[in-house]
């Protein structure tokens, strides 16, 4: 008998943090994370003459998280933008210097898409066949683990 | 002796092992285009780790050989992982690996090739397989044994070879472990996932200053459990396989959720032990974690 009460003194000691810590542990998390969405909330950048003070690019949601740092980040975001002008528009990434699409005769529209890259990427609103930016907003990449190095210990690949 | 449980399992080492040895490359090899594209573009190397540390809650659960008449067990504990380097001198921790905290130096180091010389007063005692690797199973004063090793770990691409040796440095056993792991990971998205194949050699020494049980300690109390006591047990070495597959998913910048599933082989030497009453020849574990990363 004497066996078997090593044994469960043994079990005891993987549970030795009380009950209550868990759900309050994953309240906590929960409250966490919901600020750290707060913080991320749709930030839209307008442009600076008058009527671009009034046009609106949008992206949501944001940011893009990967594990580590050089992985390719996967994010479905969806870009909302309007103007007060009617007008032929087109939605760009600054950073590749690429259209995504383009709208004829509209003052807002709508587009999801799927986000992958290892930088964070600027967009903007431009007239089509100009390439002044009307309105911006970018999807910022972020990483848990800043270093693209590897953990060595046994077991543990990253 | 006729009262052991005895659940030995009818699957034998190699075959089990060769059955994990293919799923954990049917499991790559599904992936495969992923893998070539993240070899592609990928710009790690072997080298020190960053300085951090990470804390959160782990849940463990699973099955194996036991002292008790069950083999299931489940439990919750505080996940602490942490990594700190200074001049090729480092200390590392990392609650998922059991392997308790390291204390090592990088002596030598380039792109594919890392080695690693080890402190650390832990002998996987805290690892998810029950190998009886308790110290105070045989002596109530114990002391932690002291072990050094030497460590050498290869980045093939996405694949990581990492063999190691460790032998006790205080005289407590003289024991030894040798053991040769290969493992890669690959992305899906922002999930990333990792499988691992390995081998552990224990000595005979090892073993049976764990789970031998001498004339003297066969006669205590201790065996009053069973009809008629038992005799004296002299553990020999031992081979264990094992395999594991996992997921890592960053909920946040700053929060990672993981979850991984666990299979070992435990050999008849350890399991023979008139200390085990329940015999599994297998062990398998599931843990899962939440964690916050400063």
């Amino acid at each position: 008998m004497t066996l078997i009460q090593e044994n469960k003194k043994t079990r005891v000691t993987t549970n030795k943090i009380p009950r209550l810590a868990i759900p309050i542990f994953f309240l906590v998390v929960c409250w966490f994370i919901s600020v750290s969405v707060k913080a991320e909330t749709v930030q839209s950048i307008k442009a600076p003459s008058n009527l671009r003070q009034l046009a609106q690019l949008k992206v949501t949601p944001k940011p893009c998280v990967a594990l580590r740092k050089g992985q390719k980040c996967y994010l479905e975001v969806t870009f909302s933008w309007q103007h007060p002008k009617v007008n032929n528009y087109c939605l760009v990434n600054t950073t590749i210097n690429k259209t995504i699409r383009c709208w004829k005769q509209q003052a807002k529209g709508e587009f999801s898409f799927d986000f992958q890259s290892k930088l964070s990427n600027n967009f903007a609103l431009r007239n089509q066949e100009s390439t002044t930016d009307i309105a911006q907003a970018t999807i910022p990449v972020a990483w848990v683990y800043k270093s693209s190095k590897r953990a060595k210990s046994t077991w543990r690949l990253f | 002796m006729n009262h052991f449980k005895i659940k030995k399992s009818l699957i034998s080492y190699f075959p089990l092992a060769a059955i994990v040895f293919a799923g954990a490359s049917f499991s790559s090899a599904s992936v495969a285009n992923d893998i070539t594209q993240i070899i592609r573009s990928d710009t790690e190397q072997a080298g020190s780790t960053e300085n951090y540390l990470e804390t959160g809650l782990m849940y463990t659960a699973g099955s194996g050989p036991s002292f008790g008449d069950d083999g299931n067990w489940s439990g919750t504990k505080l996940l602490i992982n942490f990594s700190y380097n200074w001049n090729d001198l480092f200390v590392e921790n990392y609650s998922e690996s059991g392997t308790g905290i390291v204390f090592g130096y990088n002596a030598f180091n380039n792109d594919n090739w890392s080695l690693d010389l080890t402190v650390t007063t832990d002998w996987w005692q805290k690892n998810f397989d029950n190998k009886g690797r308790y110290p105070a199973l045989n002596n109530e004063k114990y002391s932690d044994p002291l072990t050094v090793g030497v460590r050498l770990t290869s980045y093939l691409g996405n694949n990581v070879v990492q063999f190691s040796v460790n032998q006790d440095a205080t005289g407590d056993h003289n024991g030894t472990t040798i053991s040769a792991l290969i493992g890669r990971n690959w992305q899906v998205r922002n999930w990333n996932f990792h499988g691992i194949v390995g081998v552990e050699y224990a000595s005979v020494k090892l073993n049976d200053y764990y789970i031998g049980v001498s004339d003297a300690r066969a006669a205590s109390p201790r065996f009053d459990f069973i009809e008629g006591g038992t005799s004296a047990y002299e553990a020999g070495d031992s081979v264990s396989f094992s395999t594991e597959l996992g997921v890592t998913y960053p909920i946040t910048q700053d929060w990672v959720f993981r979850a991984t599933g666990r299979v070992a082989t435990i050999s008849d030497e350890i399991t023979d032990s008139p200390y085990y009453v329940t015999k599994d020849s297998v062990a398998t574990s599931f843990r899962t974690s939440l964690s916050y990363v400063f």
